[in-house]
């Protein structure tokens, strides 16, 4: 049931200022209720999506299993580019009126606070009331969430490199998400190649993409699998693979996986965001994804760096504030 | 080069007095802070490069504190600490820009070159900040 619905026969029990307090709300609810959830995600997924690959598509195939040309790269780092630049200009122009609905949320919170504000009111309506202002603060939540996200892959402070030792980095991500999946019985193996020796690259930045591969592949498992986690060093520099033995992939999907919104897990549990900031992130290293996957035989995402430091990207004119 | 200024930042009294002794013993300077609040209130006074912070406090929990701190202090380059990682607390705090998560208890020489790393960064972040 549409909770504006539900609020509208205590609008009527109520007089004067407070119908507009109700009606303010209501119009809150749906406002929230709109932007929340799928539907926002479908609406920012085909304005910020559509135009890019539409465009890219026909230029280049998506990453995939086979290894990207230089062009292709070049491509890929231009429609990163693109992608983050409108995902910014959504993200903040959703930012603004989510900032108005939260303090509105929290204006209804103080005048149901003040002594008497629904004496006309029966107490249920009151607490009612105070539930759904609730579910208004939870779901602007929501939205800042996949904002803040969004923001993510235009955040054009420059990458920092710094030797690092990337087994070990690679390890302390590792351990999180086993803890994390011990109770599944998911095994994590380790195979670093012991002559890789320190990479040159922003480990802050290596750190997320690994996590969230990480993360992505134990979901894949599910239950009863394997992930491994292995460094070498590719044809073009150091690389790091994760392996999962989760069902695998579908041609199709395996053409969409890095597109922003696209997502395979039940609602609520990701934001379709993980792997397009994965490979936003390899790309301004300097690097990129492949992935190598069929239906059946597990899944391998492999990030290639650089060998050495990329040249840093100018700073664009104009700075998009968060 | 200049000693590394680190603020600690943690509900457990016991541990951020430990934590003190122990780098500054190793040549650090130390603050400590018993709270999200208390820590903002740190750095907007005083001159830090990393920040250590406990995810899980009270009130102002970790996640709530760095979006915060990074905020105000760009430049100021934070290690999570954490007795209980989520790799939802996790990925929320490397995406908010915390520059390391780290899981208790850990080996003072891996935490200082974690430190070490981490204020490597803060000072290159304030060389490329205009007149910073």
């Amino acid at each position: 049931m549409n909770p504006a619905t539900a609020l509208a026969p205590a609008a009527g029990r109520v007089a004067g200022w407070r119908a507009a307090f109700f009606a303010l709300l209501g119009a809150g609810l749906v406002l929230a209720g709109g932007l929340a959830g799928p539907s926002l995600a479908a609406l920012l997924a085909v304005a910020a999506g559509i135009g890019v690959w539409a465009w890219a598509r026909r230029q280049a195939p998506a990453p995939g299993s086979a290894n990207l040309d230089i062009n292709e790269r070049l491509i890929q780092a231009q429609k990163m580019a693109a992608l983050g630049e409108i995902s910014a200009g959504i993200a903040h122009e959703i930012n603004t009126p989510l900032a108005v609905i939260g303090q509105i949320a929290e204006w209804q919170e103080h005048l149901l606070s003040q002594p008497g504000a629904h004496s006309a009111a029966d107490p249920g309506v009151a607490k009612e009331l105070a539930d759904t202002i609730a579910q208004i603060h939870a779901q602007v939540g929501r939205c800042r969430d996949i904002t803040h996200n969004m923001l993510a892959f235009s955040r054009r402070s420059d990458a920092i490199y710094q030797d690092t030792d990337l087994a070990r980095l690679l390890e302390d991500m590792i351990r999180l998400v086993e803890r994390e999946h011990r109770i599944n019985n998911i095994v994590f193996l380790r195979e670093s190649d012991p002559d890789l020796g320190p990479v040159p690259t922003d480990p802050q930045l290596v750190r997320q993409v690994a996590l969230n591969l990480l993360n992505n592949a134990a979901q894949a498992v599910g239950r009863e699998g394997t992930v491994t986690v292995s460094t070498g060093r590719g044809p073009d520099g150091p690389c790091f693979t994760v392996r999962d033995t989760g069902p695998g992939i579908t041609p199709e999907n395996l053409e969409r996986i890095f597109n922003p919104f696209f997502t395979t897990k039940p609602p609520g549990k990701g934001t379709g965001l993980g792997l397009s900031i994965c490979l936003a992130i390899a790309t301004r290293l300097g690097g990129t994804i492949t992935v190598d996957s069929a239906p059946g035989k597990g899944a391998a995402f492999t990030v290639h760096l650089p060998p050495t430091p990329q040249p840093q990207a100018p700073e664009p004119e104009r700075r998009l504030a968060p | 080069m200049a000693a590394i200024r680190v603020l600690v930042v943690d509900d457990e009294a016991d541990f951020t007095a430990l934590f003190a002794k122990r780098f500054t013993k190793r040549g650090m300077e130390v603050a400590t802070a018993s709270s999200g609040a208390e820590g903002l209130a740190h750095l907007a006074g005083n001159e830090v490069d990393v920040v250590v912070l406990d995810v899980m406090m009270p009130v102002m929990d970790g996640i709530e504190t760095l979006k915060e701190l990074k905020k105000r202090h760009p430049d100021v380059e934070v290690i999570m600490l954490t007795g209980h990682g989520s790799v939802d607390s996790g990925l929320k705090g490397l995406s908010l820009g915390a520059f390391d998560y780290v899981m208790k208890p850990f080996q003072i020489e891996d935490m200082l070159e974690r430190i070490g790393k981490a204020c490597d960064r803060a000072r290159i972040n304030r060389q490329r900040r205009p007149g910073g």
